[in-house]
């Protein structure tokens, strides 16, 4: 059968916005674009998927007296989301590895 | 390669090429002295499959030779997005400050979440140990 083994490709660009005048400041959205695409199949069947994400990373400011700053963006709820990820990922690991041990032990006994 | 599937991945560039980051900034409005501006995180997702088949014998539950040859075609597609807002700009006549919203709800239901997949790792471990 004629398998295709398929494209798959990677998005990651940062993406800079048109300019928003708020204010008396001018403000230049940055973001990053994230994700992927891409298409297999073979003589029987095809398919393609896409998956985008878009997150405002930073805006650049110009003030009326000419200073010019960058405002950083950031996702508090996903860091948190994040965080706690981490901590269950910590757990598991911990028990998965105390459970190997646990499991070697009596073998090791045995052994001697 | 299928017709279809080529002009769907020249779309996806093209979207990437026309797509700039005030997709994720929203409409500035005003209040007072100050302006907001808000800010959210945007995801799509989206897959399309087509197939055909052909049954070159006869069809099952067909008396022998019967049946004819089948064939059948089918395909679909779905997509779908999300917003979910990250915080907001907050301007006015003393700079450009950044406010970010904490979604107490998502991070509640998740903490609950990873407090059920925590008590299921230690019971486990506690009662594979206590075995021994």
């Amino acid at each position: 059968m004629d398998q295709d083994k398929g494209r798959r490709d990677r998005i990651d660009r940062v993406l800079v916005g048109e300019s928003i005048a708020a204010g008396g400041h001018t403000l230049q959205p940055v973001a990053r674009a994230g994700g992927w695409y891409g298409q297999g199949g073979d003589e029987q069947g095809r398919g393609f998927g896409a998956w985008l994400r878009v997150q405002p990373l930073e805006v650049r400011v110009s003030d009326p007296n000419g200073d010019e700053y960058t405002v950083s963006i950031t996702d508090a709820t996903g860091d948190a989301v994040r965080r706690i990820a981490m901590m269950g990922l910590l757990v598991a690991a911990v028990s998965a590895l105390l459970l190997l041990l646990g499991l070697l032990r009596p073998r090791r006994a045995r052994g001697a | 390669m299928d017709e279809k599937t080529d002009v769907a991945l020249e779309r996806i560039d093209e979207m990437l090429k026309k797509m700039n980051a005030n997709a994720v900034f929203g409409e500035p409005f005003k209040e007072g002295d100050v302006t907001v501006i808000p800010v959210a995180s945007v995801g799509y997702g989206f897959g399309y499959g087509s197939g055909s088949g052909r049954m070159t014998g006869n069809m099952p539950g067909s008396a022998e030779g019967a049946g004819a040859p089948g064939e059948g075609s089918g395909q679909g597609g779905g997509g779908g997005g999300m917003a979910r807002p990250v915080g907001y700009l907050r301007i006015s006549p003393d700079g450009v400050v950044y406010e970010p919203i904490m979604d107490n709800s998502r991070i509640s239901m998740f903490g609950i979440a990873m407090i059920m997949w925590n008590v299921f790792w230690i019971t486990m471990t506690i009662r594979a140990l206590n075995k021994k």
